[in-house]
């Protein structure tokens, strides 16, 4: 299972002041001069786009077993069937809207839950800096996939409950994220004046905070929502994610296992479906890093 | 000093959270070792049961297990399995290191893979070379690792017609039988952990390299490689340390997949095994151990960081 | 039908590696094995794995056990006499037999090992094998008697060897039986590293001489099919148990060969029929009805299975021919008329439970909630964690259905006599009844069967109760499927059996 605890990249801690201005002129300069980042907005866009128009692209109901099972792709079948006789084209375009489903629910928990803890955490200091963080550790050292399978086991197999779970698992991460910059923006000399004051603490976080928050947050989301991915297949492999007979590349995958030589196309398929939109996050992601990073755009 | 002694105490308080957690998590769990004992054919009769019950000193209220779990963990008693009656700290004690083991040499392999790689795609020109880097990088991070790691057997049973000798052999009584064993896991561990630390290193050398007194230390007219070594690299090194750290507590925790699907009688698949066999003495042991650790570990990076980074101070 | 009822004639009945035997039996050499599942404990009496015996088989015997073609044969017991219409069973031990330790086997021993599987304080889950047994004496040291309370086929129980290894007298109190053992098996315990490994040495003193002719065994824990087949192709280990499918991977493999004979193993559907509509008898005829038999061996079974009823396929002549089961043949037609009759003709919504820890189940259902969709019956499919699993099982158990789920899809493993498929799940009072079915008349023919001795008469009473539970299809039994073993060809003198347990390791030698 991967990393939840995979930082995007530590912000630095001397950007501060005001709010910092828009990133969208450059947009288009630094999407041409990275590549990579291009690949990926190419990539996630694919798949999103397969996703919100699944109903209308998949040929046949991806549930439905149908035809001959283990089927190469031929007419009719244009990817082959499974090893029910469902129609694999109609299940991979099934899974991106699982995978998106998921992978995106499980992050906004984990944002929801993570996010203001960090923030909070950070701008107070002290002793809910420290409740607030030794809370999130707890969370972490319990080792993700085991808390991830209590949580599924507790509340019970279904879908809604492996993304509640993943989202658990990933909150102390969001929180960390988020509590690196504010920490660094509450100590500014400019800022402790203000609350000195008692300049009202929403109106500095919204207007101070939350702007060199969002960058780094939103790095971590596109990572996250890769890696959610990736923590549904290995819950999947584990019996405990996605229920049958509903279509996601993870279950997929692990269901390929028993047929890896038989026909391999059962595999390759979702496999491949998981790669290019898990790269296509992560490339994005970098791409967003360079972008926003305010201490790598002033070269 | 007094950063110590604050950081000890919530640490301690954490500690308790962590066991509290797993205590209350793992009796929330459908079914206790009773009904795994049972099976779906076997028989037992209601007696039996809470005879069962009785036997593992659960049928005590929770509060009162909890106390007496936790006093005898202090006592350095970690209880007996549910599941074979041995020692729990016996089973700790033959299991640790064989994921300590996996998880060191995880961790080498990446640094050893993913640190150049990183450096590469931050300092080449040529946009096609980091375009590369990153997505060979990331590839092992896309794809699911059990998927990797069976991926990876196969491969070595059809291609090279070989496998490790299966029963886990100690590096000290045979290194070389033992790191065949560990060659392919820490593969599979590796590909999909390298990512992290490509781009970990990749941004942590961009920020550097892009700073004031990396270009001071060019004007002055040092070699780049000079440069790039002694002064960029050396302050990179912190966030990739960082990372490096969380992989270590992470990979001490979250190799369970692998040690399944190869068979390697490490701590993740005890664990795993324990949740799915109710065997609470066990689950609590173990996770008090990861967590134990996972905070340890934190607190030396913390050290650490600030060791090297004076900048960041704790109050 | 491909696998189906052709494959039963085409199975070789456990004939493996003897027509290729190449010269005598030789000793020596370790096989090195994999496990697909953990043993859990080795302790003979008390845990109800099916992975356990296959363990400690090797290690502990009974009175009674198995040979090649299940028949029951003298082992620890040399000759019987049942007398007192069936209530007096006398044992006359085999002499000169010996423990790993050395110690004689006598009827001390016997007598302890029963008692303890009787005593309720060992709690043991197979207890009901022996229960009928209400005291055991020590004649002589070479005689054990039991007194039984009411007439059973107890020589079944011991060859079963679920609760029934002759251990040393006094070793449960000095012994942790869950990892260390001492039996009369032709192997002894080297060690037991749980989750991991069994590793066995050969017993010099073994009874049956000069069996076994391996010098060792090691059982390594591979539960990753992939890994099996691996190793397999790498020559790391020489005998595996597979799925279909992993059979059909290893395709072409050089030096390894293949075998397929018939084995207890009945998947099937335990159906609740306390809770509506599963409470009306041609609802639950029509529901199976309309599901193709041969589809549901096609893709969970990959076609190594022949259909069965409650009695696994090929045991001994207690089961109903496959060609004369109902529903051999999907009619559809004639389940919307039933589902109409009983008031359903829009249809309704029911739940299956499963479990990923036996895929083959899940598979199974899903066949099952596909074809429903014709009859616009609803099934939802829930997985469950299998703990979570066998605890709602169990509830069920407990409760006679009265809490628990509509259906629970799992299967059945070999039992020493039929009355262990029908009585304690489908007589009134049966432990294991958690669909709660309630029927007079074959709960009197349940209890006369078990109690009667007259093979002809045992059968014609099985085979008629059978006929009423898939007449009020009272659960929904799929197929008994293959027992597949893969060894490699320097495996020589290797059988299977049709209880899916290794007996036959014993008689192995390597090439």
């Amino acid at each position: 299972m991967s990393d939840p605890g995979a930082v995007a990249g530590l912000p630095s801690i001397l950007d501060v002041g005001p709010a910092a201005p828009p990133a969208g002129l450059h947009l288009g300069r630094a999407l041409r001069r990275t590549p990579a980042a291009l690949i990926g907005v190419v990539a996630v866009g694919v798949v999103v786009l397969v996703a919100l128009l699944a109903p209308v692209l998949a040929p046949y109901d991806a549930v439905a077993q149908i035809a001959q099972p283990l089927l190469r792709p031929g007419p009719g079948y244009l990817l082959g069937t499974d090893e029910f006789g469902r129609d694999e084209l109609s299940r991979l375009i099934a899974g991106a809207r699982v995978s998106l489903y998921v992978g995106g629910l499980a992050v906004l928990i984990a944002l929801a839950l993570g996010g203001p803890s960090g923030v909070l955490a950070g701008y107070h200091g002290g002793w809910v800096d420290d409740v607030t963080m030794r809370i999130m550790d707890v969370l972490l050292s319990l080792p993700a996939l085991v808390l991830a399978i209590a949580i599924t086991s507790v509340l019970g197999p279904s879908l809604t409950n492996v993304m509640i779970a993943i989202g658990i698992v990933y909150a102390p991460t969001f929180a960390r994220v988020a509590r690196g910059p504010t920490l660094a923006v509450a100590r500014v000399p400019y800022i402790e004046a203000a609350r000195a004051v008692g300049a009202s603490s929403p109106t500095i976080v919204r207007r101070h905070v939350l702007p060199n928050v969002a960058a780094p947050i939103l790095v971590q989301t596109t990572v996250s929502l890769s890696t959610a991915i990736l923590t549904e297949a290995a819950l999947s492999f584990l019996g405990l994610g996605t229920q049958p007979p509903t279509a996601s590349w993870g279950l997929m995958l692990s269901a390929a296992r028993q047929y890896m030589r038989l026909d391999p196309w059962i595999a390759v398929l979702p496999g491949s479906a998981i790669a290019l939109t898990v790269l296509g996050f992560n490339l994005l992601g970098d791409g967003l890093r360079d972008l926003l990073d305010p201490q790598l755009r002033s070269r | 000093m007094r950063y110590l002694a604050r950081r000890a105490a919530w640490t301690v308080i954490a500690l308790l959270g962590v066991s509290v957690l797993i205590f209350v998590l793992v009796r929330l769990l459908p079914g206790s070792i009773v009904d795994i004992l049972a099976g779906t054919e076997g028989q037992l009769s209601r007696e039996q049961r809470e005879q069962i019950l009785r036997q593992f000193g659960l049928d005590r209220p929770w509060p009162i297990q909890y106390v007496q779990w936790l006093l005898a963990m202090l006592q350095g008693n970690f209880g007996w399995s549910f599941r074979s009656s041995q020692p729990v700290a016996t089973l700790l004690a033959s299991r640790l290191p064989i994921t300590i083991e996996l998880a060191l040499l995880s961790v080498c392999g990446v640094a050893l893979g993913g640190i150049p790689l990183g450096i590469l795609a931050s300092v080449s020109r040529s946009a096609r070379v980091k375009t590369l880097v990153q997505i060979v990088g990331l590839l092992g991070l896309s794809v699911p690792n059990f998927w990797i790691a069976v991926l990876l057997i196969i491969a070595a049973s059809t291609l090279a017609g070989w496998l490790p000798a299966l029963i886990y052999v100690s590096p000290w009584s045979d290194p070389w039988v033992n790191l065949q064993q560990m060659f392919l896991p820490v593969l599979s561990l590796t590909l999909g952990l390298a990512a992290v630390v490509v781009r970990m290193t990749r941004s942590s050398m961009l920020e550097v390299l892009s700073q004031e007194f990396v270009r001071v230390a060019r004007a002055k007219g040092l070699s780049a490689r000079v440069v790039l070594l002694r002064h960029a690299l050396a302050n990179a090194l912190i966030p990739i340390v960082t990372v490096l750290g969380l992989q270590a507590g992470y990979l001490l925790g979250g190799v369970v997949i692998t040690e399944q699907i190869f068979g390697l009688p490490g701590l993740g698949w005890m664990l795993l095994n324990g949740v799915y066999q109710r065997d609470y003495p066990v689950v609590q042991a173990t996770v008090m151990l990861f967590a134990v650790t996972f905070v340890l570990v934190n607190l030396v990076v913390d050290l650490l960081y600030t060791y090297l980074d004076p900048r960041i101070r704790y109050e | 039908m491909a696998g189906g009822l052709a494959g039963l004639d085409g199975l070789a009945r456990g004939r493996l590696a003897q027509a290729q035997a190449t010269g005598s039996p030789k000793p020596g050499g370790t096989l090195v094995a994999a496990a697909e599942i953990d043993p859990i404990s080795l302790d003979p009496h008390t845990n109800s794995n099916f992975s356990s015996v296959q363990a400690y088989d090797h290690l502990y015997e009974s009175l009674t056990m198995y040979d090649e073609r299940t028949n029951i044969v003298p082992c620890l017991a040399q000759s019987w006499e049942i007398t007192n219409g069936g209530k007096t069973y006398t044992f006359k031990l085999r002499p000169n037999v010996k423990f790993h330790n050395g110690q004689p086997m006598t009827a001390e021993d016997v007598k302890y090992s029963i008692d303890r599987v009787l005593d309720p304080r060992t709690a043991s889950p197979w207890r009901s094998w022996l229960d009928s047994i209400k005291e055991i004496k020590v004649v002589d040291p070479e005689t054990v008697q039991m007194e039984l309370g009411a007439p059973y086929p107890l020589l079944g129980s011991f060859a079963g060897m679920r609760a029934a290894g002759i251990i040393p007298k006094g070793l449960a109190e000095k012994e942790n039986l869950k990892i260390r053992a001492i039996g009369t098996g032709p192997f002894k315990l080297v060690e037991y590293v749980p989750q991991d490994h069994v590793t066995y040495a050969r017993n010099p003193d073994y009874w049956d001489k000069p069996l076994p002719y391996l010098d060792g065994m090691v059982f390594k824990v591979l539960t990753e099919e992939n890994a099996r087949i691996a190793a397999l192709r790498a020559g790391q280990i020489q005998y595996a148990f597979l799925s279909a499918q992993g059979a059909a991977q290893l395709e072409g493999a050089a030096g390894i060969t293949v075998a397929k004979s018939p084995f207890a193993w009945v998947v099937l559907d335990y159906v609740n029929v306390l809770n509506k509509p599963l409470s009306d008898a041609r609802v639950r005829r029509g529901l199976r009805m309309a599901v193709d038999t041969n589809e549901v061996i096609q893709k969970a079974a990959f076609g190594a299975a022949v259909p069965s009823g409650p009695v696994p396929t090929g045991y001994g002549d207690w089961y109903l021919e496959p060609s004369t089961l109902p529903y051999l043949k999907p009619d559809v037609e004639g389940a919307r008329k039933l589902l109409a009759e009983a008031g359903y003709a829009n249809g309704f919504k029911f739940e299956i439970k499963c479990s990923p820890q036996y895929p083959e189940f899940v598979a199974a259902t899903l066949v099952m909630q596909s074809a429903l969709k014709k009859l616009n019956v609803d099934v939802t499919v829930t997985q469950m964690e299998w703990g979570a699993f066998v605890a709602e099982n169990n509830r069920s158990n407990r409760t006679r259905g009265k809490e628990g789920s509509d259906v629970y899809a799992s299967a059945n493993t070999f039992r020493p006599d039929p009355d262990g498929f029908l009585y304690p799940y489908f007589h009134s009072t049966g432990s294991l009844n958690k669909g709660g079915y309630e029927n007079p008349q074959l709960d009197g023919m349940l209890v006369e069967a078990r109690q009667i001795t007259d093979h002809a008469e045992r059968r014609r009473l099985y085979l008629e109760a059978q006929k009423i539970l898939l007449d009020e299809s009272v659960n929904w039994w799929w197929y008994a499927k293959h027992n597949i073993e893969a060894v490699s060809s320097k495996v020589q003198g290797y059988a299977q059996s049709f209880t899916g347990r290794r007996l036959f390791l014993k008689k192995t030698w390597l090439a």
